[in-house]
């Protein structure tokens, strides 16, 4: 009994349980400490972030005075490689739709998460057009994807209403990018998180259009759809292949 | 009085940039404009004043061997907090001084209080060492930043000082201009030190 008392404390004394207590003390409240500071200071950022994307939107669609938040259960929120964080439906001071701004986060990145907004203008029975792109939050390589963010790059978005590729050299065609040379990756995620806000846009339109009972009627006697299937379809999650077939809308090709 | 006489020295007979020549890289880097210069030389007292009030509380408890390993974790601590205060408070700030916020971990300003003075001093003659070299880290960061952003970018905070037919020097702004004004404060200081000498 006495010798197991003895070695007990001899396991105190030990220079290397010492070292260890008192270096994870120092660890286990710095951490405890920086936990809490994180914690009272969240909100504070999550407003500021609110703020910056709100400047954002106006930035990118200067014609709309109101932004409308669009939550829409049949679109399609996750894309491949990247997510969209919010849909505004933009009108100006007489209540006219002018375009919208969606937020994206891409994760396709060189190195983490690109956020952006991108601005779409849209009349009645015209595509929808890029109006214009900006990078809130990325954290690519200073001096190569970093230049993402630069107009240069991203006024090549600019009045585009598709795009098709995005080039390493050479002039870019109509509905082409050119890379940033030396970060293709990074130029690939944003062109991408772009197209993707096009098409998400497009989807917007379509559903838009579909609520509006005359344009249903029309389009059912077109594809001769049931309604049946209709409800089927938008039960069993939207699917944009599906509807463009249907509705006959735009040509499948572009998929 | 004895405290006043600290506080004064940390700023001009061991001033750590222009004495010490230590914390350069920040220095050199940040001093592009007053306000960055403001924002990080703050950023590092703060840190200072914090680590080694703590490190001097500690210094009792803590064995030698793991010495340099704890303070380093209690340096950590703050910066990471400064960090996240900058990140919340001060976002556009935090995004121009960039890496230079986490690198504070492993200025030698703070590193040689820590490990040189406060695990000697009381957490009392630690604040006040830590407040007097963080001060005269944050002097120096100002005049540099004064001079270069006054010359090559004709602005002061941010205004414009000069006519609009002022052609700034862009060079100051650029990292030569930082050695040029580096050099020059190195150099009026060694000119005073060495006039102090010669007239004892």
């Amino acid at each position: 009994m006495a010798r197991k008392k003895k070695e007990k404390k001899k396991l105190l004394e030990r220079p290397g349980i010492r070292y260890l207590i008192v270096l994870g003390s120092i660890i286990i409240v710095s951490t405890v400490l920086i936990w809490g500071v994180n914690a009272l200071t969240e909100p504070v950022r999550e407003r500021n972030a609110e703020v910056v994307v709100a400047d954002g939107r106006e930035e990118v669609l200067p014609a709309a005075t109101n932004f409308e938040r669009r939550r829409l259960p049949n679109i399609n929120y996750r894309g491949e490689g990247m997510t969209i964080d919010s849909i505004y439906q933009g009108s100006d001071m007489h209540g006219e739709l002018v375009g919208y701004a969606i937020t994206l986060t891409s994760h396709e990145g060189h190195a983490g998460d690109i956020q952006m907004i991108v601005g779409i203008t849209y009349r009645s029975n015209m595509p929808p057009i890029v109006n214009r792109v900006i990078i809130l939050a990325m954290s690519e390589t200073q001096g190569l994807g970093s230049r993402a963010a630069d107009d240069e790059f991203l006024d090549q978005f600019i009045d585009k209403t598709e795009i098709h590729a995005v080039i390493n050299i050479g002039e870019p065609a109509g509905d082409e990018i050119l890379a940033i040379s030396g970060a293709t990756v990074t130029s690939n995620a944003v062109a991408n998180a772009v197209s993707f806000a096009l098409d998400t846009t497009r989807e917007v339109i379509r559903t838009d259009m579909m609520t509006d009972q005359q344009a249903q009627d029309i389009l059912e006697e077109i594809t001769e759809i049931t309604e049946e299937e209709i409800r089927e379809l938008t039960e069993n999650g939207y699917n944009g292949y599906g509807y463009y077939q249907y509705y006959g809308y735009g040509t499948g090709g572009e998929y | 009085m004895t405290y006043i006489r600290t506080l004064l020295n940390g700023i001009f007979e061991e001033n750590p940039v222009f004495v010490l020549v230590l914390g350069l890289a920040p220095a050199l880097f940040v001093s592009t404009s007053v306000v960055n210069a403001v924002g990080l030389g703050v950023a590092t007292l703060i840190v200072l004043i914090c680590s080694n009030v703590v490190i001097s509380l500690l210094r009792k408890f803590i064995p030698n061997k793991i010495r340099l390993l704890s303070q380093v974790a209690i340096i950590a601590c703050f910066v990471t907090i400064v960090q996240i205060l900058l990140n919340t408070y001060f976002p556009d700030l935090a995004r121009d001084l960039g890496i230079f916020v986490p690198l504070i971990v492993v200025n030698g300003i703070i590193v040689y209080e820590a490990a040189i003075f406060a695990t000697e001093h009381s957490p009392l003659e630690s604040f006040i060492k830590g407040a007097a070299i963080g001060l005269g880290f944050l002097a120096a960061l100002i005049v540099m930043a004064f001079f270069r952003e006054l010359l090559g970018n004709g602005t002061i905070l941010g205004f414009a000082v000069f006519g609009e037919r002022f052609d700034p020097a862009s060079i100051m702004i650029m990292p030569p201009g930082a050695f040029l004004t580096l050099g020059i404060g190195l150099a009026i200081f060694a000119a005073v030190k060495s006039r102090g000498k010669e007239n004892e």
